[in-house]
Order: C-alpha cells, then structure tokens, then sequence
C-alpha cells in the first residue's frame, strides 16, 4: 500500500480511530493487524517472506538469549537474512549477467522475486541481532510485539531502517492520543505528500524523458538534467520519511529522522551524515566500525571506507551503476581526508577564514557538484550513459551549452521554483537547528494544514497521465 | 474551552479544504456544452420557461432540435439526454431537471435499456450535473465502477492536471454559462459512416433496468407530466424482436405513449441525412424534428411560455447552419 494511495486514506484514519479508542493492551496487536493489512495489500508471498524472517530473526535472538552458542545463532540469524537478502537482489541479475557475458540469449533460470521493503527490513532484523548479541538491548519475548516492531508499517517500505532498541522500548508503553504530537506528525505527513506529489513529481516529468533518450540533449541540458536529479531523488526519498516519520507520529511512536538538511553539507563526509541517516549509521555502527573504523591507520582507514560504500552500492542496487556510485562516493572521502591537511594549510596560508561565508558557498556548491556526479551513475541504466552524460557536460566548457529549456508551462514553472524555495527554506531551518516548522496555534495550523492539503491535491501530479508515482526507493 | 476552540478550527479547515478544492475542480472543468454535457447551460434557462424534455443517449441531442419543434408547435423545449445515458441516469436525470422546470411533457428516447448500463460516457455525464442527491443517487445506483468512485465524489480528483493549462476563457466559461442557443441539441453536419452494423444487445441491462420505466411514469405521474417513450429512426435499428420486447414493457407502464420511429408513417431518411447508421445530421434532424413536433402536438400540448424572441433567436442560429451548411 502506498501511502499516497486511496486505499491508505481509508486504512490509516480507520487504524488511527481503533488504535486510540481500543483498550491500550490491545494496541500492539491493532498495530500488527494494521502493519498486515498494509504489507499484504501487494499480495500474500511476499507477506510469507516477511513473516519467515521476522520468525527466523525472533527465534535466534531468543536462542542468543539462553547464552549458549550465541555467536552461532547470531550467523545464523544474519547469514540467513542477509544471505536470503543477497540472493533475491543479485541471483537473477547475475544470471542474466554471466547468460550474456556467454552470448546466450536464454531467458534467466531464476524468477525475480524482490519483495517490497525486504532491503529495509532486513537490515534493520539484522541490526537487532547484532544488539542482541553486543547485549544492547534483549531479547523480545513477546512475538506480536517484535513483529509489531519488525514490520512497522509506517517504515517497512522505505524505511528510516529502524533500531530495535529505540522502537520496541516505545511499543512496550501504552500510548496515549497526544494532540501536540498528531498535529506535528499530521503537519510532517501533509508536507510529504507536499513534497512528493509536487515537488518530485514535477521533476521525474523533467527527468525521465531526458534519461530514456540521452543522446538527444545537450550538455547544458543534461546539466540542468543532472541538477534536477539530485534534487528529485532528495525530494522523493525525504518526502517518504517525512511521511513514514509523520504517520508514526500520529501513532504516538518516535522513528529516527532520516535527512537533515544534506545539501547545505559543506563536505562530501558531512553530506553522508545528513544523508539517509539510518542507512549510514547502520553501516558505521555494524559495518565500519567492525571492520576497524578509523583506528588502524589512515591506509586501513580508507579501505574501510572504500568497502562500506562499495557495500552500500550494492545495496541499493543490483548493477555497476550502484557499484560505481558507492565507490565514487567513498573515494571522495578518501580524497578529502587525504586533502583535509594541505586544504587547511593553503587556507592559513592565503588567510582565509574557514567560517567565511563564500568559504561555505564555494564548499557547499562543491559538494553538491561532487554528489550530483555520482547521482548521474546512480540514475544511467550503464556506466556507458553515466560516462556518456558526463562527457556532454565537460564539453559545455569546449562547445557551450547548447540547447537549455525547461520544458513546462510558466505556471508549472512557477510551482517547481516555488517549491523548491519552499524545500530550501525548511533545510535553511533545519540546518539551523530548528525543529521542522508547523504553526503553533490551533487555527493557523488547522487553516494551514487545510490550505496544504488543498495546494497539494491541485498542483500534485498524480492520476492517469502523471510519471511513475512510486517512491523510488521502493526499488531498493 | 481549549477543546471547542481546537474542534472549532478543525471543523473549520475541513470546510475550507472542502471549499477550495470543490471549487477548484468546478473552475477546472472543461467547459463543454455538447455531447450530452448539458447540466451548466440547462441551469440558465428561465425557471418554468419549457413545456418538454427529452432524455435518452445520442439518439435524442442528435436527432431532436427543440428550435424546431417550437417553430412547428411553439412548445419550449431542451435536451438533457447524455452519450449512452443509461435508464437509471435518466431517471435521476429528470428528477434533477425538474427541480428548476416544470414541463408538460417528457420524452425518453428508449435504445438504452439494452445499451452497457455503466461507461466512460456516463462517468462524464455525472461529472457535469449538479451536486445534489439526485447526482449521489445516480453514482451508485447507476452502476458506476468503484475505480471511478473516487472521482465522481471527490472531482479534483480527475482535473486538478488542468490547473498548468486552464485558460481565463474556460474559468469565465465556468463561473458565467450563457444560454445555449441550440437548448441541448448537438449539432453535426457531417456524413461520417452509413455502412449499416448490427449493435449489441446487452440483455442483462434490459433485465436490471426495464423497472426503471416505471419509476419514471411514477415520477411523471406525481406532477401531471405527459410520458412519451419512443424508439429513435436508425438505419440499423434494434432487432424487431427487441423492439417488441421494448413495446410490451411499455404497454404495462400506466398512462405512457409510445412510438417507434422506424415503422411505417415516419419518414425515410436520404444517406446524407445520416450521421452514422443510428444518428441523424443537421439535414435529417431538422425534418425529423418536425415530424416530431407533429407527434407531440397531437399530445394536446400548448405552450404556456412566451419568450418568442429568444426562441427565434435560436431557430435562426439553427436554419442558418443549416442553410450554411446546405450551402
């Protein structure tokens, strides 16, 4: 179920009125029937498939817990979900991979079979038995419970992944409706969709005709191209957790934020702890930090972080692509730390200041010109396109940029800039250390809320004729 | 104090949600006028100014003009039939038509009890009447599939893309309807395709339907409204054995007329007077119509109404075009 769909206007008022109306002993089991409801609305295997990992991940935690053999139950546990996680992601491309690399054009051997928001679950089950095991949080005896935290509804899809230790000491509470708190999630759920339905929306129309014939647009196009990826792909994802994190909200339960203001980074290593956040700290935290961190030396080091984002590619995706991406990635931080010492020392040098304005603009725009790069290979169906674009960009400075037009009405135009403010804004706010802004008042912010909605549902696209509404992270 | 002052506001942002957005599908729609889409231009007609409606599908707007109908009879009259206007729709069609008309007579064109009873057509049509409990009561009881539901009840739904297009045209268009000086007759001058075919009967409709025949009398009867049902001219009518099941369904209507236009003593149409093999052009509708005009003075019926300027007005807009398209 999506969460811009109908049927969810209907299931999650429904669930939100039995939720706080129901006696509190019965709300975890509400959530339960709630986060079924949810997942098997796409179809029954791929709800079998949650409920065999959420058992496997339950029965060897508590296994972990007797004392005995816990470093077996932990392998079993993450090799069986990661294990099961690999070969659904990467079995039937590799197939089709190592087919063509023979010059075979038979068909794969192996149905794709990805079940929705098993990429986030399945970290986030791995990840509590890590903390099982580490002793950072216990066992959960109770099944509805931990499957009540395992497939969240708000986050399954999509995530933020969650931490076991944060979610389940909420779910062991009753909750009680808190007015303060709905409104803020409501407030988070409408600036979602807000920015999901206009905002991202209005860009994948710019983006995707552009992507599937690359040949035809020109450098400064494919710039301007560039540019509007990297601020759909934040769109896009930042308004799913801004959803996930609203409807929680309005559940009365707390999930991890996700971005905070990424593209005012004034470093590649500062983006990466703004960016998706509970996929980073999953990788520092279970990844990194077992594989030594920082502390064997800056050679070490840098493998290290060569390894998570080669990891983190792969992740996201079962292609080159994603490879490249991942290490494209991790070798700008490796170039940057490698640097950080000989930067700061011209910077003294010349006297500049580090705190200077222009210092963080030059920096900022920088950052975004490093990340919009490895977007282009994370976007491109081949390395060949990613290489391809590039070039055409590089060639602005050789051939000018050509051709450079946004193809919409003046109005759309006026609604993607005007939105792009709007997003602009609340990461100047957030980047500030401010909470995310809702009105304060009840009239205004049930008259904002109201004029949200009604902006939202005019200029959106969405219905017969819109791009591909779907998250895009569904697809990891 | 702090709750009513919070359910104050909530219930006032819900009308404010609900103002703007049914608004804004209201100044979006696309403002048409043919094709059966006739409920904007119909509301500014003069309250209790027409003697007769007709209702039905395409057979009645393509067929019956009512500026010639009044040339012939002086009876005012208007088409408020729609693309494959399903019985059920015609009921709650005449229902909503009669809350601001009076008329003597209603004429029901009557194919449609064997046409699909629920398609794009008709999802268009209810788009366009006004929102009442006649337009509920035609949603779902007319038979409308549930994907569609949403945007019958919630129209923006279904145009808020148009907001990047609109024109100022199309709003004024929205906010300030005229008259429509053809009173809910299409006109088509074309000769499209004669190539006669046999249509589908669609029986099950006939079946969910046929009661619908009495609910209509039922209506008509309660404000002492004439009831004529008849089946359109076409060269490739309804089977005659359809035709006859359609007659002995009429026959126990109580006080109900009826008349089939494709048996002896109405007119045989030339291939140009033909749109397509069901549907007449301007050429055909015009002596059909006062054919037609002769049937409904037979009723008895005289014109109560007289606003013969207006109604010249639209007898000349209607024997220009057809003079011009003669020409």
């Amino acid at each position: 179920m999506n969460f811009l769909s109908l049927a969810f206007l209907v299931f999650f008022p429904v669930t939100l009125l039995l939720y706080y109306l129901l006696p509190k002993k019965a709300q975890n089991a509400l959530l339960l029937a709630a986060n079924c409801t949810f997942y098997l609305w796409a179809g029954p295997a791929a709800g079998v498939y949650l409920l065999a990992a959420v058992l496997v991940c339950w029965l060897c935690s508590l296994a972990m817990e007797r004392g005995e053999r816990r470093r077996l139950w932990l392998s079993v546990g993450v090799v069986s979900l990661l294990g099961a996680l690999f070969l659904l992601k990467y079995l039937d491309p590799a197939a089709r991979a190592l087919l063509a690399l023979l010059g075979r054009a038979d068909p794969s051997p192996f149905e794709r079979f990805l079940p929705l928001g098993v990429s986030f679950y399945s970290f986030s089950l791995a990840g509590y038995l890590f903390d099982v095991y580490r002793g950072k949080c216990g066992a959960e005896r109770s099944f509805p419970r931990f499957a009540a935290y395992a497939a969240f509804f708000p986050s399954i899809l999509s995530g933020p992944i969650n931490r076991a230790r944060e979610l389940l000491p909420q779910l062991e509470r009753p909750r009680r409706f808190d007015l303060e708190g709905f409104k803020a999630g409501l407030w988070r759920f409408l600036c979602g969709a807000a920015k999901k339905l206009v905002l991202a929306n209005i860009l994948a129309e710019l983006i995707d005709p552009a992507y599937a014939a690359p040949w035809d647009y020109s450098g400064g196009a494919w710039l301007l191209e560039a540019c509007a990826y990297s601020l759909y792909i934040y769109a896009d994802f930042s308004a799913y957790s801004d959803l996930a994190l609203g409807a929680a909200r309005m559940l009365g339960l707390a999930l991890p934020e996700n971005f905070r203001a990424p593209y005012l980074s004034r470093s590649v290593k500062g983006f990466w702890k703004k960016w998706h956040i509970s996929l980073t700290s999953w990788f520092r935290e279970y990844l990194y930090f077992p594989l030594g961190g920082s502390r064997k030396g800056a050679p070490r080091t840098y493998l290290n972080i060569l390894v998570v984002f080669a990891v983190s590619g792969l992740w996201h995706g079962a292609g080159f692509t994603f490879l490249v991406w991942g290490l494209l990635n991790g070798l700008y931080q490796v170039v940057g730390m490698w640097t950080q010492p000989a930067r700061t020392r011209l910077r003294s040098a010349l006297r500049i200041p580090e705190d200077a304005w222009y210092v963080a603009a030059v920096q900022g725009l920088a950052t975004f010109g490093l990340i919009t790069v490895s977007w282009v290979f994370f976007r491109a169906s081949s390395v060949y396109e990613a290489l391809f674009i590039l070039k055409r960009i590089l060639l602005i400075l050789r051939d000018g940029p050509g051709l450079v037009c946004l193809p919409f009405p003046a109005r759309k135009q006026a609604v993607l800039f005007l939105s792009l403010a709007l997003m602009l804004a609340e990461d100047i706010m957030v980047a500030r250390g401010r909470d995310f802004p809702i009105q304060r008042t009840s009239f205004r912010f049930w008259l904002s809320a109201a004029l949200l909605a009604a902006a939202t549902l005019l200029f959106g696209l969405y219905g017969p004729g819109a791009p591909a509404v779907d998250f895009l992270y569904f697809h990891m | 104090m702090k709750t009513w002052r919070e359910a104050a506001a909530i219930l006032l942002s819900i009308a404010l949600f609900l103002g703007l957005t049914y608004t804004s599908a209201w100044l979006l729609r696309e403002p048409r006028d043919n094709y059966g889409c006739t409920w904007p231009r119909y509301g500014q007609e003069e309250r209790d100014s027409l003697d007769v409606l007709y209702l039905g599908t395409s057979l009645v707007y393509c067929d019956v003009v009512p500026a010639v109908v009044w040339k012939e009879t002086g009876l005012t009259s208007y088409v408020m039939a729609g693309a494959l206007q399903s019985l059920p729709l015609t009921y709650y069609y005449l229902r909503e038509a009669c809350r601001t008309q009076s008329p003597q007579a209603v004429v029901v064109e009557l194919n449609a009890i064997y046409f699909p009873r629920y398609t794009d057509s008709i999802r268009t049509s209810l788009l366009y009447m006004p929102w009442s409990e006649n337009r509920l009561l035609a949603t779902f009881r007319g038979g409308a599939l549930q994907k569609d539901l949403p945007e019958l009840l919630f129209p923006l739904l279904g145009n808020h893309s148009r907001v990047y297009g609109v024109t100022r045209e199309d709003v004024r268009k929205n906010l300030f309807p005229q008259t429509d000086g053809y009173a809910g007759y299409t006109l088509i001058t074309q000769v499209y395709d004669q190539k006669p075919r046999q249509y589908d009967v669609d029986e099950d409709t006939y079946a969910k339907d046929v009661g619908y025949l009495r609910k209509i009398a039922d209506f008509c009867a309660q404000r002492d409204i004439k009831l004529v049902f008849y089946l359109a001219p076409a060269l490739s009518p309804l089977s005659q054995e359809a035709r006859e099941t359609i007659r002995q369904a009429v026959e126990e209507v109580p006080h109900a007329l009826f008349f089939d236009c494709n048996e002896d003593g109405w007119p045989d149409f030339a291939p140009e007077e033909w749109f397509d093999p069901r549907h007449l052009n301007l050429y055909g509708a015009v002596p059909f119509s006062r054919r037609f005009a002769a049937e409904l003075g037979s009723l008895g019926l005289r014109s109560r109404h007289e606003n013969d300027s207006l109604w010249q007005e639209r007898y000349d807009l209607v024997m220009d075009q057809y003079a011009g398209a003669g020409a």
